[in-house]
């Protein structure tokens, strides 16, 4: 392997600068010279592009809300046996 | 200066997906120095590394910096598409790389020693040939093992029409029995088969 080529296990280590624009111009040659050969690593760039794009649209849930009256009714019998 | 570049079919960029316009048009970089804003081509000595649907032929203005494989340019635009850079010849240019990775292995048979198996791989009349023999002798011929086992791979890439993947195998290929000077001469050679087969300037190929 020449030290001037990047492979699939150091492309995988380089994909979220790769997304997100950040290698440096010789990185970036090395890394766009290794996809235009390499079908497998195409594959899983295509496949976190989707995974992104699909996470992209959850929509937002409320992290704290009142929990199901059966559950605070559980804890509060639970408290009651307790005590 | 004239240079070429390859792209997607519609004349998308294949990494950047911009939609290039029609020969006419002209297309800016408002700086250079980070490369995804440049406009990009390639020298016919570079033409292998870059093989994607549809080649074109462009001209870079302002200053023209060589970066590795590729040239990058503050404008271009394309010129005309080498029409000849079709399937069909994708196809070709995979076939000849993999008879090369092919003669390299049988190449690497001789200095081990195995005139027999050498004779038997270079009869193979079809790359379906070449896969099979190249994994049959892989099994047994230890120490040219790896260089059968990648005109096996050569083969089989071809044969799925991965003429980028049959190029990078063969100058490995090459580099397994000469080194580095053998990947070189490889891609020379590649690079030579591409500006022949389609008929390209070939100014800067030495």
């Amino acid at each position: 392997m020449h030290p001037d080529e990047v492979t699939c296990r150091q492309f995988i280590e380089l994909i979220t600068d790769y997304f997100e624009d950040a290698l440096e111009p010789p990185t970036l040659d090395r890394v766009e010279e290794h996809l235009v050969m390499c079908d497998w690593c195409v594959t899983y760039l295509e496949q976190m592009q989707a995974t992104i794009a699909a996470l992209g649209e959850l929509r937002t849930e409320p992290t704290h809300r009142e929990p199901e009256p059966e559950v605070l009714s559980a804890l509060a019998s639970r408290g009651r046996d307790r005590a | 200066m004239i240079a070429y570049k390859f792209l997607r079919h519609g004349r998308v960029g294949p990494f950047s997906g911009f939609a290039w316009p029609p020969p006419g048009g002209w297309v800016t970089a408002a700086e250079t120095d980070r490369c995804r804003r440049g406009v990009h081509a390639c020298r016919p000595r570079d033409l292998p590394w870059w093989l994607a649907d549809e080649l074109w032929e462009v001209e870079l203005a302002g200053e023209v910096r060589v970066a590795g494989h590729k040239l990058v340019a503050p404008a271009g635009g394309l010129i005309r598409r080498v029409e000849r850079w079709t399937t069909v010849a994708a196809r070709e240019f995979a076939d000849a790389c993999a008879w090369r990775a092919r003669d390299h292995a049988v190449r690497r048979l001789k200095l081990t020693r195995h005139p027999s198996d050498a004779v038997t791989l270079a009869a193979c009349a079809t790359l379906d040939d070449v896969l099979g023999v190249a994994r049959g002798l892989a099994e047994e011929v230890v120490d040219a093992r790896v260089s059968l086992t990648i005109a096996g791979d050569g083969a089989v890439r071809a044969l799925t029409g991965a003429a980028p993947t049959s190029a990078y195998i063969a100058a490995h290929a090459a580099e397994r029995l000469d080194g580095r000077d053998g990947y070189d001469a490889e891609r020379a050679w590649q690079s030579r088969w591409l500006v022949d087969r389609l008929a390209l300037g070939a100014d800067e190929l030495e």
